[in-house]
């Protein structure tokens, strides 16, 4: 590389860094408007991914009300499913978005956000999911929630997009671990006190296996979960999470229930979705399923956690911070399990090669 | 009845009079109204007063409190980074600069190191500083040459320079002074580029020592520089695949290599873990175990003697020659499966997918971190990883 090239070279790199430090001096600055003053702050309202929720956004607020020394009584979270107690120790008061849209109505509207294309296909809701920009369903929200703690119409807000914003050059891999570590504090999450709708086992293991980009729901994960849920099952019965609830792009691999695999398919609402499976989580011996979503949250309820995964291109960031933290904290053990790399390795779990025969015959 | 203009009079200005006063009644009562509600404003201002003094001057901390933190990790994270960056660079370039030969090297840590990020590090460097292979001596051991093709033209054996007992002496002293990674050019590695440079008859060499890589990605390690970071410091190509080995190995075998490590430690459960694991892979397809009988290092080959179906090449290793000939075996398998680090980093760059076995992945995140990403972007064979924690968890636990 001659010295005019390296030059260049050298300035695009600085251009490039000068662009992420303006772009994190005006979250910074957007941040401090949004904490400024001694009101309450709505926080939210969140509406994207789980698993963003609990790697990254709990554990920011959590670091924002450290940093800015904002009390939990000015802190009023915005978010669904009944995940209250995963910020039991950052707000005082929790609004459920879905006390003020019924879920129908947040999906579709969930799903034009941004994209302006009207329609459902799966890349727009993915690129919906993640809360870049103040849409107008937020606006919505935020003032629903206002009105109904009687706030007024001048409250903070604290929006997602903040964070969305901060932690984007790390996971393209431009930002380090180190940014993303001084801006979080993750810590262990509470379980709910909330009633089940089903009598569950002393023992059990909980299993939420979903379609999706890190296990894309085709025959070779179908036989591969299915062999795997029946190895478990042999050791103790399994709950699975199935909701049913169809409140994103990711749909939930359902598998033939018996004496031993039960479901809460058709047994939770909405508003409290997300509480009935921290609850069922906090409660079981072990957490299997999909790498993401509630994968993340095992460790932190300190349930040894077995996140699996065929493809894990979109998790290298995740994982990095999750092999990181979770040890830190106490968590759980978390344990991911490539599935590719047992195939690979010549292994299988339980009757694998079977059940494959048996789809193959039938 | 007609009234008289006189009375009519009086009655007109008594209904002024009267409206005026009800206008000043009203402006009074207003105004009353406003001082009161400014009075009781005040007073709610005064009681909230400590409260809100409290929360300014909590707020107006907390800020002062940022500014220093962001000040220290400023200087932590960013000035320090970068002072040891332009500090490495600076050798780099001095080094370069003429026409003088380069050892680069001596390579006396770890294999993995050397795999994941001391040649992709070269790849760069000489790119980066203009150096042409020709001026490049490769100073390493057990038989690496093909590793360095397309990076340095000349290559000298370590074993050939000190016997393999003197090579593990030093490397553990090494370790004792604290030194796992050669951060330090140490009075030894002086040694051997003394004997490296006179067995070449070369008077005057520049010297591009692993310190450098060490120095300059370590901040990435600790989690204080990106990944975007480590790949613009790094030039992950497809290494050229070697000769074949010469053995006589069975068609479309797996290699396979178990090593002790902290990343699969030597425990009964991994042991008998592992010994399925073969058994299995033995049962399918010929496995030939890349087992060495001696080691150099704390690592410890585990043993997998008497399995049908399994092949050693322990008896054709010796030092000088053994990771050469374990690259070609490696290079001639349809897979390769072993312990993650050391050559399971090795082996997708030389086109054979991987499956990188562990059970504990404290040390290795940053390393699969920066591996599955590189490897990805270059057209490196796929490398798996297989946890066997939670294999065993999912299995019986």
């Amino acid at each position: 590389m001659g010295i005019g090239a390296r030059w260049r070279s050298r300035a695009h790199r600085i251009g490039e860094q000068w662009t992420t430090w303006r772009s994190q001096w005006e979250v910074e600055r957007d941040l401090e408007q949004a904490v400024s003053g001694s009101g309450p702050i709505v926080v939210g309202p969140w509406l994207s991914e789980v698993g963003y929720e609990v790697l990254y956004w709990v554990p920011f607020l959590r670091w924002v009300s450290a940093a800015y020394r904002v009390p939990a009584s000015r802190f009023v979270i915005l978010s669904r499913g009944g995940t209250e107690s995963w910020y039991r120790d950052i707000g005082s008061r929790y609004v459920e978005i879905f006390d003020h849209i019924r879920a129908d109505e947040l999906v579709s509207m969930a799903g034009t956000r941004d994209s302006g294309l009207g329609t459902r296909d799966s890349k727009s809701v993915r690129q919906a999911v993640k809360q870049r920009t103040v849409s107008d369903l937020d606006v919505h929200l935020v003032s629903k929630a206002a009105q109904s703690l009687g706030l007024g119409d001048s409250v903070n807000v604290l929006h997602p997009s903040l964070m969305f914003r901060w932690f984007a050059p790390f996971w393209s891999g431009q930002e380090t671990l180190g940014f993303v570590e001084r801006h979080t504090r993750h810590a262990r999450i509470q379980a709910p006190e909330i009633d089940l709708p089903l009598s569950l086992p002393s023992e059990y293991v909980a299993v939420k296996f979903y379609g999706a980009r890190s296990l894309p729901d085709d025959p070779f994960t179908r036989t591969q979960v299915r062999a795997l849920t029946e190895a478990l099952s042999q050791q103790l019965p399994i709950v699975q999470l199935d909701t049913g609830l169809s409140l994103d792009d990711h749909a939930d691999l359902r598998l033939p229930t018996g004496p031993r695999v039960m479901s809460i398919g058709g047994l939770v609402e909405p508003r409290t979705n997300l509480a009935v499976q921290t609850r069922i989580i906090a409660g079981a011996r072990m957490l299997v399923g999909t790498c993401g979503s509630l994968s993340w949250l095992g460790p932190l309820l300190g349930v040894p956690t077995v996140p699996v995964f065929t493809d894990d291109s979109f998790l290298h960031a995740h994982l990095h911070v999750a092999r990181r933290v979770y040890g830190r904290v106490g968590g759980g053990r978390f344990s991911p399990l490539d599935l590719t790399g047992l195939m690979a390795a010549g292994l299988t779990i339980g009757r694998a090669e079977a059940i494959a025969a048996e789809t193959l015959r039938g | 009845m007609k009234i008289p203009n006189v009375t009519r009079a009086a009655i007109n200005l008594a209904g002024v009079r009267l409206r005026r006063v009800e206008r000043q009644w009203r402006a009074a009562e207003t105004a009353l109204g406003r001082m009161g509600r400014q009075a009781r404003r005040q007073q709610e201002r005064l009681v909230r007063a400590p409260e809100l003094v409290r929360t300014r001057v909590q707020q107006g901390c907390a800020a002062v409190e940022r500014s220093r933190k962001r000040v220290v990790r400023f200087g932590d994270h960013v000035v320090s980074p970068y002072r040891v960056e332009r500090g490495v660079k600076r050798v780099l370039a001095s080094e370069a600069a003429g026409s003088r030969p380069i050892i680069v090297g001596p390579w006396t840590s770890e294999v993995g190191y050397e795999a994941l990020y001391w040649l992709p590090f070269l790849a760069w460097a000489a790119d980066h500083y203009g150096v042409r292979p020709e001026r490049l001596i490769a100073l390493s051991r057990g038989g690496t040459d093909a590793w360095y093709a397309g990076i340095a033209n000349r290559y000298v054996e370590i074993f050939d320079l000190v016997d393999p007992a003197e090579f593990a002496r030093q490397g553990a002293a090494r370790r004792e002074r604290g030194d796992q990674k050669q951060m330090t050019l140490s009075e030894f590695d002086h040694e051997l580029i003394r004997r490296a440079t006179a067995r070449l008859g070369v008077r005057d060499a520049a010297v591009w020592h692993p310190g450098l890589m060490y120095q300059l990605f370590r901040a990435f390690w600790y989690g204080d520089r990106s990944l975007d970071f480590l790949v613009r410091h790094t030039d992950f190509r497809r290494l050229r695949r070697p000769a074949a080995s010469g053995l006589s190995l069975p068609d479309g075998y797996v290699a396979v290599k178990f090593y002790t490590g902290p990343a699969l430690p030597d425990s009964e459960a991994n042991r008998a873990l592992l010994l399925g694991l073969v058994r299995k892979v033995a049962a399918r397809t010929p496995v030939v175990m890349l087992d060495t009988a001696w080691s150099v290092d704390e690592h410890r080959d585990y043993d997998f003697d008497g399995i049908p179906g399994v092949t050693t090449i322990r008896p054709s290793l010796d030092p000088r020659t053994n990771l050469g000939l374990q690259t070609q075996v490696i290079a001639g398998a349809r897979r390769f499966i072993g312990t993650c680090g050391g050559l399971a980093w090795l082996a997708p760059l030389l086109g054979v997918d991987t499956t990188a076995v562990y059970e504990d992945d404290r040390y290795l995140t940053t390393h699969l971190y920066a591996a599955k990403y590189a490897y990805r972007r270059t057209d490196a064979a796929r490398l798996t990883t297989l946890n066997v924690k939670a294999l065993r968890a999912v299995e019986r636990f």
